[in-house]
């Protein structure tokens, strides 16, 4: 008797953990959040070289990765395809995604090539890819696999900004570096810099324990319940900081701090449509009244500035918080410094 | 006869070239390539002008910003009033609690760094990342802290910084 409770026991146990887990895998699922996806692997002569941290070729690391990428990308319906650059050549043309034949294609990269007068047109191969991204409907997300040492050619940078120019939002440009020069890092961080749909990832990041499903997961896919309906993280309108380092009591733009400014301004241009708040704010150092007038005055000067060099006086608003908005703790002087800023956002 | 030999000749001829312009036509539907404005002939390419894939000093500026960038974001993180050791706790409306905490993502960062014409301030250096927020709700304050939290919100950042006297600030 005692013996055929405890198996009733048993079976309850399991019955609730079954129904638990049939429950948990029918509340989430996986939703793709693009419609294609381009692999393009650079095979010029330094990614035949071994990596000075790694100890093995970039070729190898490129292609060790793209294999770990193929394991963790889910079965959706994707249009993918792979080509690789330095020489251009397409190893797996558009088509429906399949995981044994992308995993066939990586395989296929021969990784023997030779290293001397291979150098790596990384521009012309973005040119040369142009017409097969021109050939997918949806969202496409391209992801380079590069060191981007060793460029000739045609400005990267350049053929870069002009196929962002091209397509838009519909075109996102992913770059995992093998870089062990700083040349190559910024080459890189140039392509990675055109936009902030950018998810940056190098070989090390992701070797890391769930480095590879937080990539994949940031490109590729979301998991949402199945209701209510699925809510994607918000992304909120971007921030621009900047310290002008304004001496005690100061507000007037001084020379030094022309570079920043023009930057901030080269910012703004990249949304000509757009309106800006130029908001002035201190640390809490000082009578609060007096803090208010100072960072009105400065957030006034910046928009003066600003205005005299272009930007239409329209788009912007010029606001002081003083010391009513800190981001950073005013306990502290690290603190304190940051909190002495200038932002911009957009409205 | 000998007209109608040629004119029959010519017809076939004719239509022949058609045939192969209309063949032709469709092997060479055009495409648009995105491609960069092509450079200036008249401005020289020079040490002051190169273009940034070409600027072997950059690349080391580049580097050093990079560091100065990791640790500055360290900086941000540390001392951000609503990072996780200060994290904000809220209690809502139906007496559970919420608690909101930012962090910038490390592994998010990207650099820029530019000349600029100034001669106190040679460079300037921008850094891209993201500042995640993420938020718990638990039917206590204690709760939310042990909490798994998820994140609600990403907001892109850009940072400007300027190279003076050796050092980015």
């Amino acid at each position: 008797m005692k013996h055929s409770k405890k198996l009733m026991l048993l079976a309850l146990v399991a019955a609730l953990t079954l129904s638990f887990a049939f429950a948990a895998t029918a509340s989430a699922k996986t939703v793709k959040k693009i419609d294609n996806f381009v692999l393009f692997l650079d095979q010029s002569g330094s990614m035949a070289m071994t990596h000075g941290d790694f100890g093995k070729t970039k070729i190898d690391m490129a292609k060790e990765t793209m294999a770990n990428l193929n394991k963790a990308i889910p079965s959706l319906d994707y249009t993918s395809s792979m080509f690789l650059f330095a020489p251009f050549e397409g190893e797996a043309q558009p088509a429906k995604y399949s995981k044994s034949a992308m995993a066939g294609a990586v395989a296929g990269v021969p990784d023997d090539f030779d290293i001397f007068n291979r150098r790596t047109p990384l521009g012309n191969g973005l040119m040369d890819l142009d017409p097969v991204l021109a050939g997918l409907s949806g969202e496409t997300a391209l992801i380079i696999f590069t060191d981007g040492a060793s460029n000739i050619g045609a400005d990267p940078i350049a053929q870069a900004r002009a196929l962002y120019a091209k397509y838009g939002d519909r075109l996102c440009i992913h770059v995992v570096s093998y870089a062990d020069t700083p040349h190559g890092q910024m080459i890189i961080d140039e392509i990675r810099a055109l936009s902030s749909c950018t998810v940056v990832a190098d070989y090390a990041s992701l070797s890391a324990p769930g480095g590879m499903d937080k990539f994949t997961k940031e490109i590729f896919y979301e998991e949402v319940a199945d209701a209510p309906a699925p809510v994607a993280v918000p992304v909120a309108k971007e921030t621009i900081t900047f310290s002008l380092h304004f001496g005690f009591d100061k507000y007037q733009i001084t020379d030094e701090m022309i570079p920043v400014l023009e930057q901030a301004k080269m910012i703004l241009e990249e949304s000509p449509s757009a309106e800006f708040v130029v908001a002035g704010h201190t640390d809490s150092t000082g009578p609060e009244k007096y803090n208010q007038g100072l960072s009105e005055r400065r957030a006034d000067s910046v928009k003066k500035w600003l205005v005299s060099n272009g930007v239409s006086a329209s788009q912007l608003e010029a606001k002081g918080y003083g010391e009513l908005a800190p981001k950073y703790d005013n306990a502290t002087k690290e603190g304190r410094k940051l909190n002495r800023r200038v932002e911009i956002q957009t409205k | 006869m000998k007209k109608f030999a040629f004119f029959g000749i010519m017809a076939v001829f004719l239509s022949g070239l058609i045939f192969v312009s209309g063949a032709q036509a469709g092997n060479t539907a055009s495409i648009d390539v995105a491609a960069a404005a092509p450079g200036s002939a008249k401005t020289p390419v020079s040490g002051k002008n190169l273009p940034v894939y070409l600027d072997e000093d950059l690349a080391s500026k580049h580097a050093d910003f990079t560091k100065f960038a990791h640790s500055k974001l360290r900086t941000l993180n540390r001392n951000h009033r609503l990072s996780r050791s200060r994290m904000q706790i809220t209690q809502l409306a139906d007496g559970s609690f919420r608690a909101r905490f930012h962090s910038i993502d490390d592994a998010s960062l990207v650099c820029k760094v530019r000349r600029s014409k100034s001669k106190t301030i040679p460079f300037v250096g921008i850094v891209s990342y993201k500042e995640k927020v993420f938020e718990a709700v638990a039917s206590s304050k204690e709760g939310c802290r042990k909490a798994q939290f998820i994140p609600v919100a990403v907001i892109p950042n850009r940072h400007i910084f300027s190279y003076k006297k050796g050092t980015w600030q």
